[in-house]
C-alpha cells in the first residue's frame, strides 16, 4: 500500500481553503487550490494513498474513481517537483 | 588591508564598514543614511562588513538582475554572486560579518551596490532579531499606517510625497523593517529619496523650483519634512501598487496579497531565515487589510479613496 509525505524542506501556509507552498532550499513556490490543499494537509505519512482518496471523495462529494484519478495526477505533479517523498 | 572605515547606525544596531577604497564607502553611505539610535537606546548587536575592491578588466558595469546564491550548510555561510561574479559576497551568520570582493568596474553601479552589499546582507542579519525587510513605502494617517509595496519605479516615493501634502506622515518612502509585537509595526529605513525631474516638478511647491536635471536627484526627507517624519507606525493595511490611469482600489484575499508580496519581498537566503520570512509575511497578510491599488497620481482623490476604503468602509475581499 503506497503512501506519501510532505518533504521536510517544504514550508506551507494555509489561507482559508487554499495554500502556498515554498521550497526553502530553492525559493520556488506553488499555490494549491482547495482540493490540492486538502490533500496536501493529509500527506503526513500516517495515511496511505487509498485512505486519502476516500477522504477526498467524502469531503468533495465525488466518486472514488474520480477522486483516485485526481489524487494520482496531483501526487505525480508533487513528486515531479520533489515536494513529497514516498513513505 | 582595509584602511578605510565608516560607521552607520540603524535602530539598535551598529554597522561597521571596512574597505580598501574610500570611494566605495562614499557610494554605500551616500544613499543610505539610516535612522540613528536614540540617546538612551541599548545596542543589540554590531555587524562588520569587509569589502575589497579589486582591479578588473571588465567594461563599465550597469546593474542587471544577473544574480545567484548558494547556502553552505556546514559553514553557515550564504554566498551571493552578482554580475557574473564581478561581485561576490559571503554572509557569515555566526560572525555577523560580511566579506565582499568586487571588481572596480562595478563602482559604476552606484546605488545598486548599496542594495547588494549593504541592504540585503543587513536584512539577513536583522531577521534574527525579528526585523523583516520590505521594499515598501509606509505612511501614517491618524494613527493608522499603510504599507505601499511595489517594484522600483512604481511610484512609492511619488505616493509618499503626494500623501504627505494631504496630511499623512512618513515612516519610510522606499524601504522599511517590519516587526511583530502583538500587532505589526513598520520602522523607517533610509531617510533619503531619489526623484526624477518630472517628480520634482510635481512637488515644486514643497521642493522649490529647479532647473532640469538628468537621471535622479537625492533629497533628504528628514530635513525637508522634519515635522512629518515618524519613527514607526502600527500597520493597518497593505497596498500592492501598480501603475494605472485611474485611482482604483480592490480588497485582496490574504493569500493573493501574500503571493504577490512574497514575490516582491522574498530574499534568497538560508533555509531557516527563509522559513521565518515566509511565516512572518503570511501572518502579516492574515492580520492586516490587503489591497491592490492602481493610482494615477491625483492625490486629492487618492487620499479620499484611501480614507474611505481602508479606514471607514473596508470592503470584502474580491475573490
Amino acid at each position: 500500500m503506497s503512501a506519501h509525505k510532505r518533504a521536510d524542506e517544504i514550508e506551507w501556509k494555509m489561507f482559508d481553503d487554499e495554500s502556498l507552498l515554498l521550497n526553502v532550499q530553492t525559493g520556488f513556490y506553488f499555490r494549491l487550490n482547495v482540493v490540492g490543499s486538502y490533500i496536501w494537509s493529509n500527506l503526513d505519512g500516517n495515511r496511505n494513498d487509498d485512505e486519502i482518496i476516500h477522504l477526498v471523495a467524502d469531503a468533495f462529494d465525488t466518486t472514488s474513481e474520480q477522486a483516485s484519478k485526481d489524487y494520482r495526477a496531483f501526487i505525480s505533479t508533487l513528486s515531479e517537483e520533489k515536494l513529497i517523498l514516498n513513505v | 588591508m582595509y584602511p578605510y572605515s565608516r560607521q552607520l547606525n540603524l535602530l539598535h544596531f551598529i554597522i561597521h564598514l571596512h574597505a580598501n577604497d574610500a570611494s566605495l564607502l562614499d557610494i554605500l553611505t551616500d544613499d543610505f543614511i539610516y535612522r540613528p539610535q536614540n540617546k538612551n537606546d541599548f545596542i543589540r548587536s554590531e555587524f562588520h562588513f569587509y569589502i575589497l575592491v579589486e582591479d578588473d578588466d571588465r567594461e563599465i558595469c550597469k546593474p542587471t538582475g544577473d544574480f545567484s546564491y548558494a547556502y553552505d550548510f556546514e559553514a553557515n555561510l550564504l554566498h551571493l554572486k552578482y554580475l557574473s561574479g564581478a561581485i561576490n559576497i559571503d554572509i557569515d551568520y555566526a560572525k555577523r560579518s560580511v566579506f565582499a570582493v568586487i571588481g572596480r568596474s562595478t563602482l559604476s553601479c552606484g546605488a545598486a551596490l548599496g542594495n547588494w552589499i549593504l541592504t540585503i546582507p543587513l536584512a539577513e542579519f536583522l531577521k534574527e532579531y525579528g526585523l523583516y525587510f520590505i521594499h515598501a513605502a509606509c505612511l501614517e494617517y491618524e494613527g493608522k499606517s499603510v504599507l505601499f509595496a511595489g517594484k522600483s519605479g512604481f511610484g512609492k516615493t511619488t505616493i509618499s510625497l503626494g500623501l504627505m501634502k494631504k496630511g499623512w506622515n512618513l515612516i519610510s518612502d522606499d524601504e522599511a523593517f517590519l516587526f511583530e509585537k502583538v500587532d505589526y509595526y513598520a520602522v523607517g529605513g533610509p531617510e533619503k529619496a531619489k526623484i526624477s525631474y518630472k517628480t520634482w516638478q510635481k512637488f515644486a511647491d514643497i521642493l522649490g523650483e529647479t532647473d532640469a536635471f538628468p537621471n535622479k536627484r537625492t533629497i533628504n526627507l528628514s530635513t525637508l519634512f522634519s515635522d512629518k517624519m515618524r519613527e514607526f507606525g502600527k500597520v493597518h493595511s497593505l497596498c500592492l501598487i501598480r501603475k494605472g490611469s485611474e485611482n482604483h482600489i480592490n480588497r485582496l484575499k490574504p493569500i493573493d496579497a501574500f503571493q504577490r508580496l512574497f514575490s516582491l519581498a522574498f530574499l534568497n537566503s538560508n533555509p531557516e531565515s527563509t522559513r521565518s520570512n515566509f511565516e512572518f509575511l503570511a501572518n502579516l497578510c492574515r492580520n492586516c487589510y490587503c489591497y491592490e491599488l492602481e493610482n494615477n497620481l491625483d492625490f486629492d482623490s487618492l487620499h479620499t479613496l484611501l480614507i474611505n476604503e481602508m479606514f471607514v468602509y473596508p470592503s470584502r475581499p474580491v475573490c
